[in-house]
């Protein structure tokens, strides 16, 4: 049985993650048809709550709840009743009165929709929480990856930049390590503290130690709007000692592939013509998505039991 | 219980080809419903191609996604392949499956085509009919048709399914 | 009325008491402490039992004097949702406290002569419970130490402060009143940015952390200061192995200053929040540390490196905890659990008594297990397993110790020669 929800890929094993890429190849043909659209979720409602500003995640959820046929209703906290005080536990009590079938939700807080899933009989598939998971992101990368080299055992695949604080990055780690990748990351001390060590990565400072024998790079947003206090210097260093630019690249190996989860700070750590360059994957990543989250949907959803089984 | 076996099989396949021959000629795609309609599909096109001495077009639906109960219970809903070789606006289509049973399975792929193109028509062939039907469905060419309870199980084993030999098996509940 | 309680385990270490025994009560005093053998000699002359006469059989029960707390939160005077004094004096007497002490704590400020003598109005009617005031109004000001002693506050806490200056000469300010002066050592600054220990779970479940160096800062600097100001401290509550290393190199010094844990510190680290789904029950200051960190604080406890077991009671509303882990109020309940909970974690008996009962001398109830003294012990059935569950006497659920299975259990709480709790469902009580 599939989880019901799925919260980070820290609680997913290694067979849950390959079903989950599986599923995933097979949505990708559906997306490739000119009728995008299959029956699957037909009269489920899926919500997407997004306490916190998204574009691109929430439209790639939309798009695969659509394309499952499911009702497909979303939310920002703006328009909601988080603003008046009321607590989460409140406004979960409030959606669950409107029996949904699955929430997705995004929130600031780490752990919130862990909270939520735990109280309530819907699923939950968490949008990223706070600087913890962004599962959904976390697996669309593992499939772009696995596209490209096959097994991920024994790869090589180096995260640079704020590792400590980016969700992407930590479920990342989780899909890799439970595939038997070797995962290296790099960036700043306050990014990448000694205790990151203790996930089961190597922990290195300088982006071109890590840069020569790597089968991926993942670089990560430098997200200013969310460093605490003194976590960094000035973006100029940063981009300095941790950007990538077509010069750099030179040093890595000539079929390096190249990864960021979005919205890239052009300039900053990643060049345009890295960007943009042969060994860039980004835009992949993104059509990816959508075939990761209808599976996400497909398979925790189907896993909600009712009665027995019916002849077909 | 074996009921059917390989010769009882062979006979009767040869001559579903020539019925199939004779209404549709030779201008269809061959569409196996994954699993079982696959394996079937492939064993007609080796017979369909030595008959017609040319290649026959096959592809393969998988209706999962279709079903109408995957919300009641079952364990894990695993995905198959939908592989068609060609468009199928315009085309001939003959549907292929082993066992006719609630003709549940048989909506939903021709839900599937539809969402997949314009066919211009479609036929439906099964190796067994084994009545029960719960829609309004029936199959233009059948290899047998067998009484069973509601109940009972019919395994089609075919060799192109990994078994030793082609036959029928029905197990009474 | 008399009563005879036969066949328990006395446990006094201040007596050096630790034996089979019997205890007889007579007018609400003991009266007698009696062996095996007097009790049989007494229950025969006695004959048969009348109501004024009761001989109850407690085996394999502990009887010691009650325990005392020195630091609990009360709702009072502005948020009472959390808890109020009937909620909280009935949560003591239940986990066999006879005396504690509330606190300021979290925007509940003792800090004026208002908001003092508003609480010490409220107490009249609670004689088991005693006040201890801010000593200093929001790190800044010098709280009016001598006219809140006369107000009748039986000590200070100092919560995190930043300005150092102040809080030196708070210190020095206090030491002539002579009265305990409690911190938290803490270096608010490291503290403030995380939410729970820093280390492998934060790491983990993305969560900010907070150093195991917010309490090495507070504590070197607080130690600097006892040094400097010669004003005898008591630390509430240390968290970590490194802090009971201190606290021991301090000690050994000869420095005035003791120290704390909270009973829950002995049972829970890090873990419980990957292991409860971000349960903001976890969440509490100083945060829970790691195994290692809890193994030294038990450690710490049993060579009396740290003095007293508190039980860092807070009720919060569901309102406070029904929320995101860090947007939730950090606090847990503490009075019903924290002697089960140290029994469990320590195991050692005397060190137990002692440590739950260390703070008497400040909060009040100084028992001992002689002739004469007023009759006031705790039962305790050491062979009683449990998990805590709602409800509670508290108004607050928030429990984290309901993760575990705790040993031992106060049954019954007799306060000056009255029964003043017993556990229900028992029938070994009437």
């Amino acid at each position: 049985m599939f989880p019901k929800d799925i919260l980070g890929l820290r609680l997913l094993n290694a067979s849950q993650i390959t079903t989950v890429l599986d599923t995933a190849e097979h949505f990708r043909s559906i997306n490739q048809r000119r009728i995008k659209k299959v029956p699957t979720l037909r009269g489920r409602t899926v919500m997407i709550a997004f306490f916190e500003n998204s574009t691109r995640t929430k439209t790639s959820f939309e798009l695969a709840a659509k394309r499952l046929s499911a009702d497909v209703l979303s939310f920002s906290a703006c328009s909601s009743a988080t603003k008046k005080g009321e607590t989460l536990m409140d406004t979960a009590r409030n959606l669950d009165a409107m029996q949904p079938d699955a929430i997705i939700m995004r929130h600031p807080q780490s752990g919130a929709p862990h909270m939520l899933a735990q109280a309530f009989p819907w699923s939950m598939i968490n949008a990223g929480d706070g600087i913890n998971e962004h599962p959904s992101q976390g697996l669309l990368d593992l499939l772009t990856m696995r596209d490209h080299l096959g097994d991920l055992k024994g790869k090589k695949v180096a995260i640079v930049g704020d590792v400590y604080h980016t969700r992407v990055a930590r479920s990342n780690i989780y899909g890799l390590r439970a595939l038997g990748a070797h995962v290296i990351v790099a960036g700043p001390g306050t990014m990448c503290p000694q205790q990151l060590s203790l996930m089961g990565v190597e922990l290195r400072h300088h982006i071109d130690e890590v840069l020569v024998d790597a089968d991926v790079v993942m670089m990560l947003r430098i997200q200013r709007e969310r460093l605490g206090r003194a976590m960094m210097s000035t973006s100029q260093e940063y981009s300095q000692f941790y950007g990538l630019d077509g010069k750099r690249l030179q040093k890595a190996r000539s079929d390096v592939l190249v990864m960021h989860p979005g919205p890239i700070n052009r300039g900053v750590e990643l060049m345009p013509e890295v960007a943009d360059g042969a060994n860039s994957l980004i835009l992949e990543q993104v059509s990816n998505g959508i075939a990761v989250r209808m599976a996400l949907l497909y398979l925790t959803l189907g896993s909600q039991g009712g009665e027995s089984g019916v002849a077909i | 219980m074996v009921i059917l076996s390989a010769e009882a099989l062979e006979d009767r396949l040869n001559g579903l080809v020539k019925e199939v021959y004779a209404q549709l000629n030779d201008d269809f795609i061959l569409v196996g419903i994954a699993s079982g309609g696959v394996f079937l599909a492939q064993k007609l096109k080796g017979l369909l191609e030595s008959k017609l001495r040319r290649m026959v077009e096959m592809g393969s639906i998988d209706i999962t996604l279709y079903r109408d109960d995957l919300y009641t219970g079952l364990e894990h809903p695993v995905l198959g392949v939908t592989d068609l070789p060609c468009s199928i606006d315009g085309k001939k289509i003959l549907l292929v499956d082993d066992v006719l049973f609630t003709g549940r399975t048989i909506r939903s792929a021709l839900q599937e085509l539809n969402d997949l193109g314009r066919p211009r028509l479609i036929r439906l062939l099964v190796l067994v009919d084994r009545g029960n039907r719960e829609l309004p469905i029936h199959a233009d060419f059948v290899g047998f048709h067998v009484e069973t309870q509601y109940k009972d199980r019919i395994d089609v084993q075919l060799k192109e399914g990994g078994f030793e030999q082609d036959m029928v098996l029905l197990q009474n509940a | 009325m008399e009563w005879l309680f036969d066949d328990v385990h006395l446990l006094c270490p201040a007596d050096g008491i630790d034996k089979k025994g019997a205890v007889w009560i007579r007018e609400g005093k003991i009266y007698a402490i009696l062996s095996k053998q007097e009790s049989s000699e007494l229950q025969a002359s006695w004959g048969k039992e009348s109501v004024q006469r009761q001989v109850l059989s407690f085996e394999g029960h502990i009887l010691t004097p009650m325990f005392s707390d020195i630091l609990a939160y009360v709702g009072l005077p502005s948020a009472l949702h959390r808890e109020d004094l009937d909620t909280l004096s009935a949560a003591a007497r239940a986990g066999g406290f006879g005396h504690i002490a509330i606190g300021p704590h979290d925007g509940q400020a003792y800090d004026s002569l208002n908001s003092v003598g508003y609480m010490i109005s409220k107490l009249v009617d609670y004689p088991n419970i005693r006040l201890i005031a801010s000593l200093t109004r929001d790190g800044s000001i010098l709280c009016e130490l001598g006219r809140f002693i006369e107000s009748g506050v039986c000590g200070f806490f100092q919560g995190p402060i930043r300005d150092t200056t102040v809080f030196r000469r708070a210190l020095q300010y206090a030491r002539p009143y002579g009265m305990p002066v409690i911190v938290r050592p803490v270096d608010a600054d490291l503290e403030d940015v995380g939410t729970m220990h820093e280390g492998l779970v934060s790491n983990r479940i993305g969560l900010r952390g907070i150093s195991t160096a917010s309490e090495e800062v507070g504590l070197s600097r607080l130690i600097a200061l006892v040094r400097d100001s010669g004003c005898p401290v008591h630390c509430s509550q240390i968290s970590s192995a490194q802090g009971v290393r201190q606290l021991a190199r301090a000690k050994e010094e000869g420095l005035p200053i003791t120290g704390g844990v909270a009973a829950r510190s002995l049972l829970l680290d890090e873990h419980y929040i990957e292991e409860n789904s971000y349960n903001s029950f976890g969440h509490l200051r100083p945060p829970l540390r790691t195994k290692e960190d809890r193994e030294a604080l038990v450690e710490g406890v049993l060579d009396g490196t740290i003095d007293s077991v508190f039980a860092d009671h807070q009720s919060c509303s569901s309102v406070e905890k029904e929320c995101e882990f860090a947007l939730s109020v950090p606090g847990a309940l503490g009075l019903e659990t924290a002697v089960s909970a140290t029994f469990t974690a320590i195991k050692d008996p005397t060190r137990w008594v002692q440590s739950l009962q260390y703070t008497s001398s400040i909060v009040g109830g100084e028992q001992r297990l002689r002739k004469g003294e007023t009759a006031s012990f705790v039962l305790f059935n050491p062979k009683i397993t449990w998990r805590p569950k709602p409800p509670y006497q508290s108004r607050g659920r928030n429990e984290p110790l309901e993760s575990q299975i705790l040993q031992g259990r106060v049954v019954g709480s007799f306060q000056d020669g009255n029964w003043t709790y017993t556990l229900s469902n028992d029938s070994v009580i009437i």
